[in-house]
Parts: structure tokens; C-alpha cells; sequence
């Protein structure tokens, strides 16, 4: 069983991202996912080859051969304890710990802001490495693998928001996505709102950005950003006293057990108002949204300090050769090639995290076939 | 001369830790005999002069003093095997505090290293013999509750990874000679008619007994999928109105009822958060009765539930043939009877105000009712918690809180049935691996024989089913299904139930060395953190590798689970002089042992009121709950060390938040 990772970590997506529990938990999963990150590995069957892309896969059920490209990260995994002298060391702060978490834990050198990238001959954290840790000679190297049976699980790509240009992202302060809200909850906790916009008080959440939107071509429910939506705003009026937060919806999606009650008990400082903004425009009062309230149908301007972009989820980045379903969802897949989790289509992490089981089922099953 | 506890293996992590902890008063701590210092440990070399180090030692208890990676466990299980010592002899004290080593101050830094390596020492002398491992044959047959897509979906998955498929068929179905083709499209070695009535014995060996027509059969089977039950008894329909969607959607399936409607008005109302399951079955009948039966079509919604694959491209397919979409205003619509035995519907719509619809029939969209599934999930014992009923079974879907038991399908929630083939596939693969662990298994925990009074305490409490009578006159700890949590061994009034990975009076000992000698009182005094394993300890962990030290005076003291904390364990530190007592864990709901928060809290009310009987302060005793991933809610808990050269401030020292982007600012100060 070979794990072929192309980030520095395993995890996905759900290793960046915070609790979303207020005084209760909302079952959002992300423990779920960090535990099962834990257990991996246990015994040793399973072999971890982070840093590595899959360029291609060939062959037949029985006998593929799939060829990586494997980015030396300037350490070596079997050496390093993350002590961090190498950190205090670097000149450059090119050496990061990539996650508290990560599974391998180890440190890694950026190849574009170390020194030698620009031809200085720095080795300061090779001498300072008491393990004999750092390799400094690296690049990328092309391998090949024979697998029976192979599982895709390379998950989702979060929709790009500067393709819904109205909204701002990039262009105008304290417009940010959930992705980046979530990354921001997990680095900071909840200080992240104030770190963002300094006495930030009013929060718009903009639902369906890059879902249900035939005119950019994305028709599908990405079905996981209102319950995220939910839950994020939940979190945030628990921590941060005075905090109003209100939610543009088109409609509520209920695809999670549990998340009617999030639907039904919301906190008294977050509001839903249906309808979703036309556009993001820096005004007087702040970030000002132009809306039509679908209920009372009046159009309206609000002015919030942060507007978060719910952003829906795309295809994974393709794999050459792989079919998928038009929208760069995995589809039709060649037999023996198996998916897991989110690539197939938008899927929850409590979900995904069954569909994973479901996928080792399925191989297995191929692999049991051939014998 | 009372021989030492422990031999001690110290770990300089390259120099890194001798700048801040002095090696030599470490290794002469009390408590261990000779030690050894090495600066590798976790690396080839290291581990080979620790283990002939500990040969030449002869040591049969030793204590590694190192840092919290896991590179340091998986060396000391290394080590430990190479010298032929039983992994549960030895045990790793990370006195790095998860990889930050910001103290400056080297004399409180060390003094608590030596506290830990002398508690850890402690608590070796008190280790609990693993029991021998129990040679054990498993069943293959897993037993399916239900027949819908999850069911089937399941049954194919079990037969293709060659398991044998047992299906209980509901009483009065027709029983096991049922003939209908492919039974419902499941396949099956054995159809058994009847209702379970109990579930006993361990995951991968569960005796089920069934009570059906021909009187009662007892089953061997290794687990148990949940995909459905008895179908709920239908209720009266609260509007006299309306039809049901179901009896209708039934009603097109079979194809058979000319009471269907046919070039007739049809108006679906969808007043409620619908879940895609309910959509789904909106969207197929209407557009079944606008293509085949002509009919007109309004659906009256006020959240379109088109999550999940494919919905929307059905909803804009649906809009394409001829179903209207109206979305419904604040108000709820009203219905009456017109004078032609038609049906008018008052609707009021955004923008547009009232306006009435007739209809020749009113179809209500409402979630269709559970099966039945509240005596199968007593007699299965699955589904309790904390106030929030069942709340960790639908945090994880396919798990319940019982080993080899599965709950999927419709018996979780509406489901669709692309959603039903996946949690049905997902099924079959857990139940497999329930089917086939290891040949032979050591129980996690053991029941003193001698002790055990028969009360029946820990049959009560076990969140997870996995205590039994006998087969002495004695409770057994059932081997594949305990989890170790540690529960039952907190309740037992006799004491006679080990976790062999965190037994009670080891916990105590281990405290009491903590503890000893007294800490100073006030601002420098100790904090004793019960650290869940699965949040607390690794968002204490992820805390330290970001240079964030707890500080020296929080002892952290592993815990598998908050439920295994007793009420003692939260005032003994007290009495000893620790400052404050933090019982930290997961949430209700995420907690793996469904009971463990739940538990904590009562722990911490009773240990409160005697503190207060005793003269100490009852709100030095804290329960708290973090997720792994939430280290800053834990640093708002703990005295964290903001920086090396931070004054020595006390109390609560936020973070800064520059600190902890990414690790990246790690020793930018």
C-alpha cells in the first residue's frame, strides 16, 4: 500500500481547517478527519510518499504502472525529529514546520527562498543539523510504481472567486472565502476576524459563490457550504461578543444529520436573509453589498466589515489521460481505477471519510478478483 | 537499599535540550537507577546504543525522557523490541512539551522534567500486566436489518470480499421461504424471518437471538449492518388535505392505481428545509405526472434541497417539461375546498402578494418518517449520548459507538440512493475488517476476579457493550469490542477493573510523584491537566511544535478518555497543593466514548464539593472541552509562555497571533 501525497502532508483540505464547535459541538468533522490522519499507519503496511505528483497512469487492472514526480523537499523524512535548529539557523526563513500536526512531521526547505536558489553556497543549516538530516543537492526526480489497483482520492479544488469578479476578492480588503476563513480560524482561532479587519463587527457570508450557477458553469450544489456557512457563523458570535453575522442565501441545503437543529436554534446575532448580493463595493460604511430581499423583494445596501465568499467546490486538478464528467469531477474511470472521497463530486468530510472505506472495499474486491 | 523503579534513557535531542534542562540532575533523580544519555534517540544510531545500553543494564522498566514527536514512540517500541521488553514496561516522557523548549528558565524547567521522569517511574512499579493473548475464531456472516438500495448495496459488497450474508426479513413478510425474485434485489446465503431481540458477545463473534413466527433462532454472525427496520406505522396525516408524497411516489411504482392523477392539477407543497432525499422524490413524481399522466404540476417551495449529486440538473430538467416553481412568501399556504370538490390554495408570494391556485389534489412534501428503529437500537444498545441523543453516531456515518455494529441508510437519516449504495459499500468494508482482526488479541483491560463483586456497574456504564458475565463469577472485558476508554474502570466501586494502558491507582501514583515534593503555592503552583488522548493531548502537542510552551507548571497527565477520570484523581492534586485541576476532552457528541465529557462534569461537581467541605477552592476544578485541532482554545486554558523573552507575566497569556501562522514565525523573536 503505497500513499502518494503531492503537498508536504497528508490530510487534504480538512487538515487547514479549525473547529467550528461554539459551546456545542456542530458535527462539522474536522476532529474526524484529524483523527483518522492519527491512525494512519499504524503497523507499517502503509508506505507515505509525500512531495510527490502522479504524472501519469498506464496499463490494465493487475498491472498499472504509474509514473511520479518527486520533489525533494531538502530534508530527509527519515532523519529529521523537527528539533527546529534549522529554523533558527536559516537566514533566508525558507525552513517551515508545515503543519503542527502533519503526518510526516517533519520540516521543509522552500527550494525558491533558500539562498542556494540564487546561487549563495549557505549550508548553515546543514552544519547546524545535529542528525545529519539535510539534503541540499536535491531537485526533482522522475519514478515509476506497479500497482494492482489504483484509488483516487485527490479531492476538490475550491472554485477560483476571482471568477465572480462582482464580489471583489482580491481587490477589496476584508473580502476573503471560507477556505480562507477556515485556514484563518485554524492559524489563529477566532482573533483572525480582528486580525483581518481590525473592530470588525458586521460579517457577511455570500452563499452559492461558484454553485448552482449555470452561468459560469457550475450547475451543481457543492451541498457542504451551507452547513459549513452555519457553523462558522455559530463559532464566530459565540467568541466574539457584539458580532453580527448575516448569511445571503439562495436556499438552505439540509444534507447533514444534525444541521436542521443549526437551522432552527440559530444564535439571535445571525440572520438569514434570502437573496444573493449582486456585487461587493467599497462605500463609506465599509464592504456594501446590493441585494433583493426574496422575501419582502426590496432591494437593499448593507454595509459589513468582512464579506466571506462561501466558495463550492471544483473538479480536482486532472490527471493526464483520466475522464471525468465535464466539470473536472473523476467519472467514467478505467476498471481498476477506483476514487475515494470529494474527486468523484462534492462530498462532507464525515462523508468522505466513509467514502474511503467504501473505496477499500472496491479495491480490495479488484484485487481478491484477480487471485 | 530499595532497588530502582526504572532505568532512565534521557534524550538530549541533538544539543537542543541542553541548553534548557540540566542533564545531571535529571539522571539523578530519584526513583531511577543508572541512566543513559543520548543525544539520538530517535535515530538508528541512538536506538542501537540505547539497546545495548539497556542489555548490558539489564533493565525490565525503563523510562525515556524526550521530546513529543512521534519519531521518540516509534524508537522506544524499536528499542523495546530489541531487547525483548514488553512494550507496557516502558513508557516515553516527553519533557520537551511537544517540541518547544522556550524555557529560560533552566532550574524550573528541569525541576519539572524531573517530576515527570520520577512520576513516570512511579507509575511503571504500578503497570499492569498485558494478559496473555487469546487465540480466537471469527464468523464470516455478517447479519443485514433492512432491504432497501444501503441493504443491497451492502449484501453485493459482503459476497464479493467473501463474507457470508445473513438477512433478517421483518415478521410477516413472508419469512424465508419468500420466493420473490432476487428477494427484493438482496442476495443472500440465509434470510432468517423475525425480530432481533438481543445481541450479545464480542465484535466478530456476536451471538444474535431472533424471535420469529417458528419460535426463536440463535445466530452466530461477526457483525451487524442496521440499513432499515420495521417500517413505522403510518400516522394519520396532520393535513386531511393532502396526500403523503410516498403514497404516491409508491403508487407510480407499482404503476397499479388509477386513483392516480391523470390531466389533473397536482400542487406539491415543500414548507420545511427539505433534504435531498425528499427533493429528489418531489422532483421524479412530478415529472412522471407531467410526462406521462399530463398533468399540471406547481411545486410551492421555500428551500430548494438540491444538494447532493445530479438534483439540480433534475430541478432545471423538471422546469424544462412543464413543473412550475413558485417560491412560497413568510406565511404558511392555506388550503379549502371549493364548491366544485376542487381544491384552492392561498399562497403568498414575495412581491407578488396572495395569489390562489386551484388544484384537483394537494401532495405534502414531508420527510417520510424513520423505520422503527428505537427498539433496535435498545436492544443493539446504540445511539445514546449526552443530551443530544445519538449525536456521535451522526458525526461518523457507518460507525456506532458498538464494535461490528453498523448503522446506515434510511435507519440514519433520508437518504438518496446514490448516498445509500456508498454508506451500503462502506458498510460491508468495515464489517469485513470487524470480521478479520488479528488471529489473536490481548483484552485492553482486565477484571480482577478476586474484586469482582458482580454488581453489574460496569455493564451499565460501558458505552461500548463491551462487558460481559463470566465466565466465572466474574464481569470479562470482551476483547475486540473495548476501546480502552477506561469508563468502567472509573465506576467500579471495588476497583477491580484495569485499563491496562491507564489503570487508577498508576493515574494516582503518577500525581502523587507530580506532586511531590509540594509545589510552590500561588502564581508558581502546579496545574494538573487530564488530557484527552484524542483532543486534548494532541492539541497540546501541536501547541508545543509551535514553540508555545506550556509552561512548567502544567503537567500534563494523558488520559485515553475524560470517563476514565475519577472522582479522586480531580481532588488528590488539590489536597497535595496543585493549584487548579483541568479535566480537558472532547465535546458531547465528538467524543469517541460518547459518555467521557458527561462524565468529567459529574466528576468535577462531586470533587468540588468536597473541596469545599475540605477548605479548598471548588472552582480550582475545571472541566473543559477543545477539539484536536484547536490549540488556541487550549492556550486560552493553560498558562502558555507567550515568548522566551516574554516578562514573567502569569495567568492567561494569549497567543500571538503572528506566532502561529503556519509555524513559519517560529524564532522570529
Amino acid at each position: 500500500m503505497l500513499l502518494v501525497e503531492q503537498r508536504p502532508v497528508v490530510g487534504g483540505w480538512a487538515s487547514g481547517y479549525g473547529c467550528k464547535a461554539g459551546t456545542d459541538c456542530t458535527l462539522c468533522a474536522v476532529c474526524l478527519a484529524a483523527a483518522s490522519a492519527r491512525r494512519l499507519n499504524p503497523d507499517g503496511h502503509i508506505v507515505l510518499q509525500v512531495d510527490s505528483s502522479v504524472t501519469d497512469i498506464k496499463g490494465e487492472p493487475g498491472a498499472f504502472t504509474v509514473r511520479l514526480l518527486r520533489r525533494h523537499r531538502g530534508v530527509d523524512l527519515d532523519r529529521c525529529t523537527a528539533c527546529g535548529l534549522c529554523v533558527e539557523a536559516c537566514p533566508a526563513g525558507a525552513i517551515r514546520q508545515p503543519h503542527p500536526q502533519a503526518i510526516p512531521l517533519a520540516f521543509a526547505i522552500d527550494a525558491q527562498q533558500c539562498l542556494r536558489a540564487s546561487g549563495d553556497p549557505c549550508t548553515w543549516c546543514r552544519d547546524v543539523c545535529p542528525f545529519d538530516a539535510i539534503r541540499l543537492d536535491s531537485g526533482e526526480c522522475e519514478e515509476s510504481v506497479q500497482a494492482g489497483v489504483v484509488v483516487l482520492a485527490t479531492g476538490f479544488s475550491p472554485f477560483p472567486p476571482s471568477r465572480r469578479g462582482q464580489f471583489g476578492y482580491g481587490r477589496l480588503h476584508g473580502v476573503v472565502t471560507s477556505m480562507d476563513l477556515e485556514q484563518g480560524l485554524w492559524e489563529r482561532g477566532s482573533r483572525y476576524l480582528n486580525h483581518l479587519v481590525p473592530g470588525c463587527r458586521r460579517v457577511a457570508f455570500v452563499h452559492c459563490v461558484g454553485s448552482r450557477d449555470v452561468a459560469i458553469g457550475r450547475g451543481w450544489c457543492s451541498q457542504v457550504c451551507c452547513p459549513t456557512a452555519l457553523r462558522l457563523a455559530a463559532r464566530l458570535v459565540r467568541e466574539i461578543p457584539g458580532l453580527e453575522v448575516s448569511l445571503f442565501h439562495m436556499d438552505l441545503q439540509r444534507c447533514a444529520p444534525g444541521i436542521a437543529g443549526l437551522f432552527r436554534d440559530l444564535p439571535p446575532d445571525v440572520h438569514l436573509v434570502r437573496g444573493i448580493p449582486a456585487d461587493v463595493q467599497s462605500g463609506p460604511g465599509g464592504l456594501v453589498l446590493t441585494y433583493e430581499d426574496l422575501t419582502t423583494a426590496v432591494r437593499e445596501r448593507r454595509a459589513f466589515d468582512v464579506v466571506v465568499l462561501a466558495v463550492g467546490m471544483d473538479g480536482p486538478a486532472a490527471i493526464s489521460g483520466l475522464p471525468d464528467n465535464g466539470h473536472g469531477f473523476l467519472k467514467d474511470l478505467p476498471p481498476g481505477v477506483v476514487t475515494a472521497g470529494a474527486c468523484a463530486g462534492p462530498l462532507s468530510i464525515a462523508d468522505a471519510v466513509a467514502d474511503g472505506l467504501r473505496a477499500a472495499g472496491a479495491a480490495l474486491t479488484l484485487l481478491e478478483a484477480r487471485q | 537499599m530499595k532497588p530502582p523503579a526504572a532505568t532512565l534513557i534521557a534524550c538530549t535531542c541533538g544539543d537542543a535540550l541542553r541548553g534548557c534542562l540540566d542533564f545531571e540532575r535529571v539522571t539523578g533523580a530519584g526513583g531511577t537507577g543508572p541512566a543513559l544519555v543520548v543525544r539520538d534517540f530517535c535515530l538508528p544510531e541512538g536506538r542501537a546504543k540505547a539497546a545495548a545500553w539497556l542489555r548490558e543494564a539489564a533493565a525490565r522498566r525503563v523510562v525515556v525522557a524526550a521530546c513529543g514527536a512521534p519519531m521518540a514512540a516509534a524508537a522506544l517500541a524499536d528499542v523495546a523490541t530489541r531487547v525483548g521488553l514488553d512494550v507496557s514496561r516502558t513508557v516515553l516522557v516527553d519533557v520537551r512539551e511537544g517540541c518547544a523548549w522556550v524555557h529560560t528558565r533552566g532550574a524550573q524547567a528541569t525541576d519539572k522534567a524531573i517530576r515527570q521522569v520520577r512520576a513516570a517511574a512511579a507509575g511503571l512499579a504500578e503497570a499492569v500486566a498485558a494478559p496473555a493473548p487469546i487465540e480466537r475464531t471469527l464468523s464470516d456472516a455478517a447479519l443485514i436489518i433492512g432491504r432497501g438500495p444501503a441493504a443491497a448495496a451492502a449484501a453485493a459488497r459482503l459476497q464479493a470480499l467473501g463474507s457470508k450474508v445473513i438477512v433478517l426479513d421483518p415478521p410477516g413478510s413472508g419469512g424465508p421461504d419468500s420466493s420473490e425474485p432476487g428477494h427484493g434485489g438482496l442476495n443472500a446465503h440465509a434470510r432468517v424471518c423475525g425480530t432481533l431481540v438481543s445481541l450479545d458477545g464480542d465484535a466478530g463473534n456476536f451471538q444474535a437471538r431472533i424471535e420469529g413466527p417458528d419460535g426463536t433462532a440463535d445466530l452466530t454472525v461477526g457483525a451487524v449492518i442496521v440499513a432499515g427496520g420495521p417500517a413505522r406505522k403510518a400516522a394519520q396525516p396532520e393535513d386531511l388535505t393532502a396526500v403523503p408524497l410516498s403514497d404516491l411516489e409508491q403508487g407510480l411504482a407499482d404503476g397499479t392505481d388509477d386513483a392516480l392523477p391523470s390531466e389533473q392539477g397536482v400542487v406539491f407543497i415543500m414548507d420545511d428545509v427539505p433534504w435531498p432525499a425528499v427533493t429528489a422524490s418531489t422532483l421524479g413524481v412530478a415529472l412522471r405526472l407531467v410526462r406521462d399522466r399530463q398533468c399540471h404540476c406547481l411545486v410551492l417551495f421555500r428551500d430548494l434541497g438540491v444538494a447532493g449529486a445530479g438534483l439540480e440538473e433534475r430541478y432545471r430538467e423538471a422546469r424544462a417539461a412543464g413543473v412550475a416553481f413558485v417560491r412560497l412568501g413568510p406565511s404558511a399556504p392555506e388550503t379549502a375546498r371549493t364548491a366544485d370538490g376542487r381544491w384552492s390554495v392561498r399562497v403568498e408570494i414575495a412581491g407578488v402578494g396572495l395569489m390562489t391556485e386551484t388544484a384537483d389534489l394537494i401532495v405534502r412534501c414531508t420527510t417520510p418518517g424513520p423505520p422503527d428503529v428505537v427498539g433496535l437500537r435498545q436492544v443493539l444498545g446504540v445511539g445514546s449520548g449526552a443530551g443530544t441523543i445519538g449525536q456521535r453516531m451522526f458525526l461518523e456515518p457507518v460507525f456506532t459507538e458498538r464494535a461490528g455494529v453498523f448503522w446506515i441508510g434510511a435507519a440514519r437519516a433520508p437518504v438518496t440512493e446514490d448516498q445509500a449504495v456508498r454508506q451500503g459499500e462502506a458498510a460491508a468494508m468495515a464489517a469485513v475488517l470487524a470480521m478479520t482482526p488479528a488471529a489473536s488479541a490481548r483484552a485492553p483491560a482486565v477484571v480482577d476476579t478476586e474484586r469482582c463483586a458482580l454488581c453489574l456497574t460496569c455493564l451499565r456504564v460501558c458505552p461500548h457493550h463491551a462487558v460481559t458475565i463470566g465466565p466465572g463469577p466474574a464481569m470479562q472485558v470482551l476483547v475486540s469490542t473495548c476501546l480502552a476508554c477506561g469508563v468502567c474502570a472509573a465506576a467500579c466501586p471495588a476497583g477491580a477493573i484495569q485499563v491496562v494502558d491507564a489503570p487508577g491507582r498508576r493515574l494516582l501514583v503518577e500525581v502523587d510523584a507530580l506532586l511531590d515534593p509540594p509545589p510552590p503555592a500561588g502564581d508558581g503552583g502546579l496545574v494538573i491537566v487530564y488530557a484527552c488522548a484524542n483532543s486534548a493531548m494532541p492539541a497540546a502537542q501541536a501547541l508545543g511544535r509551535l514553540r508555545r510552551s506550556y509552561d512548567e507548571r502544567v503537567m500534563l497527565v494523558p488520559v485515553p478518555c475524560l470517563g476514565r477520570v475519577e472522582t479522586i484523581h480531580a481532588l488528590r492534586p488539590l489536597v497535595a497543593g496543585a493549584a487548579r485541576v483541568l479535566i480537558c476532552g472532547c465535546f458531547d457528541g465528538s467524543c469517541e466514548h460518547v459518555v467521557g465529557p458527561q462524565r468529567a462534569r459529574g466528576v468535577a461537581a462531586r470533587a468540588s464539593a468536597v473541596a469545599e467541605a475540605l477548605g479548598l477552592d471548588p472552582a480550582s476544578i475545571e472541566v473543559a472541552a477543545v477539539a484536536p485541532v484547536d490549540w488556541h482554545r487550549l492556550a486560552a486554558l493553560l498558562p502558555v509562555a507567550g515568548a522566551v523573552e516574554s516578562p514573567g507575566g502569569q495567568g492567561v497569556r494569549p497567543l500571538a497571533a503572528d506566532h502561529v501562522a503556519q509555524g513559519a514565525a517560529y524564532g522570529a523573536e
